[in-house]
């Protein structure tokens, strides 16, 4: 019975596996879920994955970067200022003497907190609002889709601006701004989601067996949702990012000595021929923010969605 | 012809009566189309399910068969008419009130890839229903039921931890058994159980559901466009044409003598394992489509394809007569003088 077989060329994708044929009915692989074949796919991905350690990296400093610092956000060094990248200053100095690098990382919280708020809004008000409208559909949905249109239409700058000379300046009022706008387009991606999966026969099954329609919006339609969902939302945190740059660019943003990287940009433009490294640090910032989330949400798309990507 | 020896199958007079639906229409109004039009998919239906017996419902594909097994099952609310459920009509419950029915009547669905929640596990799929129960047992109860029914259609309890996407057609059909029975139902209405399986399942799946009939005493209405599959396991068989009822009749007189044109014609499309018989007998091949159930024709229905049409067709609606076991809406059938010999 026993009679050694000749080993058969070795493939990688394969490994022969010590079985006889009385047990060939037990081969199984091992349960996979939804989210490990999902991250088996992105840790394919080496863009995504090297994304994902520059986004890890950034918010590993931002959390406890500023404790280790030397110097603090607001100290100033008027014999030192305006000095290039040095070893006692890894990214220069600005106009004032103050330690650019540390600077850069009070930044890099405020932005990062941004980032993650407007997505956890997202989360918070988009993802219901749209499942809600979605699945009751008819007039409750045309009502919810028309505040939706008309939030939309309202000019994002002109609104900010109004927003900002009626309640002031400051993270706390850009955070507002950004909240009221930004669950909009995570509410219009999950209604259009819902409208297709409530279709589904498992929503009929769950009917017939008495779930209640709150059940079934959160424990059947929302879970098959959250590929599309952790997409968008993945997408909206460099949005975010960059509207508060942009706030805090034209002024309307955090006040001074408080650094975000749009205000850092804004304070080094003017002195872009004597010190060009105090506007470069927090533009690089921005970019490669912005840049590892689009391509961590580019990757997240082709591994939650198999189907689309090929 | 007609009243001849009465069949010993079983009869609904013979047994309490579980479903009764009367008159029962759902009507869908189409939105978006000019002049505002309404889709007559189920069009005052009338018939009686028997405690125990196995009710076939044939028809062609958009005839209002699974219409119809939606509203009775209360995931429709009927334009008009009622379905009496045990004694209660149902037609119009809140849907507080019909969690008593989501007890006593389940379904099975069509397509076994869609009506498994792909983000939940096998276990958690089983255990939803008996978790929604009025009368909830504790976890650990619920756990060893859930096991039990996996063993009862056949599946290893081990595999409860599994997601559906690991199992095939098969195996997922079980699966959807195995949740309609959770709650101990008395009806399952089973809407195209295997029609979505591969021809090599499909008699796994068709004995299991009779051996739980048998070992449960199960009350079944199947809804099939697979006839010799219906006639297998029903006792009767209603036919459906664009939202009416054409013939009921106990299975094995309805594949005798069929009376209706229509039934005629869905019968001599079966074809039959033996050359001899196949090559000797004619087959009635229906003209066109089914009519669009938006502008059903006038009079009967059926008139627009049917090979013995008369004046009288266009003019009256044939009413579903009675000639005992055997029910049939035609004016060439009957003891008139427009009875013609079958």
């Amino acid at each position: 019975m026993s009679t050694p077989v000749a080993p058969a060329p070795v493939d990688p994708m394969f490994e022969p596996t010590e079985v006889t044929i009385d047990q060939a009915g037990e081969i199984v692989r091992p349960p996979t879920t939804y989210w490990k074949d999902a991250w088996e796919r992105l840790k394919r991905n080496r863009v995504a994955i090297a994304s994902l350690v520059v986004i890890l990296i950034i918010c590993v400093a931002a959390i406890i970067g500023p404790a280790h610092s030397p110097y603090t956000y607001d100290q100033q060094d008027l014999v030192m200022n305006n000095k290039p990248p040095s070893a006692a200053h890894w990214f220069g100095t600005d106009n004032l003497g103050r330690d650019l690098f540390t600077r850069v990382l009070w930044g890099a919280r405020i932005s990062m907190t941004v980032g993650v708020l407007a997505s956890l809004i997202a989360l918070g008000i988009g993802v219901p609002y749209g499942a809600i409208s979605g699945y009751f559909g008819g007039h409750v949905d045309e009502i919810m889709m028309r505040i939706v249109e008309i939030l939309y239409g309202l000019p994002f700058q002109l609104y900010v601006i109004l927003l900002m000379v009626v309640l002031g300046a400051g993270l706390q009022n850009v955070l507002i701004a950004i909240g009221i706008v930004y669950w909009l387009d995570m509410a219009r991606i999950v209604r259009g989601e819902v409208l297709s999966l409530k279709e589904r026969e498992y929503v009929l099954a769950a009917k017939t067996v008495g779930a209640s329609t709150w059940s079934i919006i959160f424990r059947h339609l929302i879970p098959n949702a959250m590929g599309p969902i952790i997409v968008t939302m993945t997408l909206m945190i460099p949005q975010a990012i960059f509207t508060e740059a942009f706030l805090s660019f034209i002024g309307l943003g955090v006040a001074a000595p408080m650094a975000s990287w749009g205000a850092l940009a804004s304070d080094g433009y003017p002195a872009i021929r004597v010190a060009p490294w105090a506007l470069l640090f927090p533009a690089a910032a921005i970019s490669i923010t912005m840049m590892a989330f689009n391509f961590l949400g580019d990757g997240l798309r082709d591994a939650l969605d198999p189907w689309l990507h090929r | 012809m007609i009243e001849q020896a009465p069949d010993t199958s079983l009869r609904p007079q013979d047994t309490d009566t579980v479903i009764q639906v009367k008159d029962l229409k759902k009507h869908f109004s189409m939105r978006g189309m000019r002049g505002g039009k309404v889709l007559r998919a189920v069009d005052g239906v009338s018939f009686t399910v028997g405690r125990g017996e196995t009710l076939g419902i044939v028809g062609e594909s958009g005839c209002g068969k699974t219409t119809l097994a939606r509203t009775i099952i209360r995931l429709y609310r009927p334009t008009a008419g009622g379905i009496l459920f045990e004694g209660r009509d149902i037609s119009h419950s809140s849907e507080k009130d019909l969690r008593w029915v989501r007890q006593r009547m389940q379904m099975i669905f069509q397509d076994p890839y869609a009506s498994l929640n792909p983000r939940m596990t096998v276990g958690d799929i089983i255990d939803e229903p008996l978790s929604l129960s009025a009368d909830r047992l504790p976890v650990k109860e619920r756990r060893e039921r859930v096991n039990e029914l996996l063993r009862m259609v056949g599946l290893d309890p081990g595999h409860r931890n599994r997601y559906p996407h690991e199992f095939s057609g098969g195996q997922r059909q079980r699966i959807g058994i195995a949740r309609a029975l959770a709650v101990n139902p008395s009806v399952i209405i089973a809407d195209e159980p295997v029609s979505a399986l591969d021809v090599s399942i499909r008699a796994q799946i068709i004995n299991l559901l009779e051996e739980l009939q048998e070992s449960l005493g199960l009350t079944y209405m199947v809804i099939a466009h697979d006839l010799s599959m219906v006639k297998h396991i029903s006792d009767r068989v209603v036919v459906m044409y664009l939202g009416k009822i054409v013939e009921i009749a106990s299975a094995s007189e309805l594949y005798e003598n069929p009376l209706h044109p229509y039934t005629q014609a869905l019968l001599s499309a079966i074809p039959i394992p033996d050359p001899a018989v196949e090559r000797r007998r004619q087959r009635i091949v229906l003209e066109g489509d089914v009519p669009s159930p938006t502008d059903p024709p006038s009079g009967c229905r059926f008139r627009t394809r049917c090979v013995k049409v008369r004046e009288v067709c266009k003019k009256a609606e044939p009413a579903l007569v009675e000639f005992g076991t055997h029910s049939v809406a035609c004016h060439l059938v009957g003891p008139g003088p427009l009875s013609s010999s079958a």
